[in-house]
């Protein structure tokens, strides 16, 4: 058994947005190796430790605590999966300034291209489950082999999430007018 | 003001000591829950969300990790570590 240490994020029924009123319930449903954050109505989040011979297992289990008690909730997000070139610093020991010659490709004794961010702007995000097994194979950096795994699980949650999330979104296109009235998308 | 009650777990107590050195408020809970711990900023644009009040345990499954997630949420805190940097 390993101890997987991961945040999921839920948005809770809208009959019943008030997150307080489900804190027992995830007590009772098995959620006591979870710290809970009830800061936002409509959301609530759990920081997780939990014990599981794999962090598929470990993330499946939480999530299926979760819904138990909370019926209708929907998983909103996952981590740790993105990561800016602060967080790989410390995850690294590497200064900031060294892990962003690794992410530019300034490093001489690195051929191999740098994952590319997954959200790129004024601050670029990288999947951590991508930069993890990077680091391993090209640089003398090893990250536990745990949480190479959690990230990847991580990922893949959001990934699913967003997808489902987009679809719902799209489909509501039909109420749209056809035509934009300001003629602005012409 | 009442003081709260010291929690059982002297890892808990020593976590909740820790936030509430950081500015956190400690409020009374029922339940399952010996209390909650809310950020003194209360800043509904804060990316912590969530985590902006959170909810401590009686009894956990394993106080260590609680006590030590207590630790993480503070310290993890946006705001803070905006203003540590200025």
């Amino acid at each position: 058994m390993t101890s997987y240490e991961f945040t999921l994020r839920f948005r809770l029924p809208e009959a019943k947005p008030d997150p307080e009123t489900w804190v027992d319930r995830l007590y009772e449903a098995g959620c006591d190796d979870a710290t809970i954050g009830t800061g936002r109505r409509g959301l609530i989040g759990l920081v997780f430790a939990r014990s599981a011979t794999s962090a598929a297992k470990a993330i499946s289990s939480a999530v299926r605590d979760v819904q138990r008690a909370i019926p209708g909730a929907e998983i909103v997000s996952a981590e740790p999966d993105l990561v800016n070139l602060s967080d790989l610093a410390k995850l690294t020991g590497f200064t900031r300034q060294n892990m962003r010659k690794y992410a530019v490709g300034e490093m001489q004794s690195v051929r191999a291209f740098f994952p590319p961010p997954a959200v790129s702007g004024p601050e670029n995000y990288w999947r951590l489950a991508e930069v993890s097994v990077w680091m391993g194979v090209n640089t003398s950096v090893k990250f536990e082999p745990s949480l190479i795994d959690l990230a990847y699980e991580t990922s893949r949650v959001n990934l699913k999430a967003q997808e489902t999330r987009l679809r719902q979104s799209h489909n509501q296109r039909a109420k749209l007018p056809r035509r934009s009235p300001t003629g602005a998308a012409a | 003001m009442a003081k709260r009650p010291r929690h059982s777990s002297k890892e808990i107590e020593a976590a909740v000591a820790f936030a509430e050195a950081a500015g956190w408020k400690w409020i009374k809970a029922t339940g399952h829950a010996w209390g909650r711990l809310r950020c003194p900023f209360n800043d509904p644009t804060c990316r912590c969300g969530e985590f902006c009040q959170q909810s401590i345990w009686s009894t956990p499954r394993n106080p260590e990790n609680h006590a030590r997630a207590i630790r993480r949420i503070v310290e993890g805190c946006a705001r803070l570590q905006t203003k540590g940097k200025e």
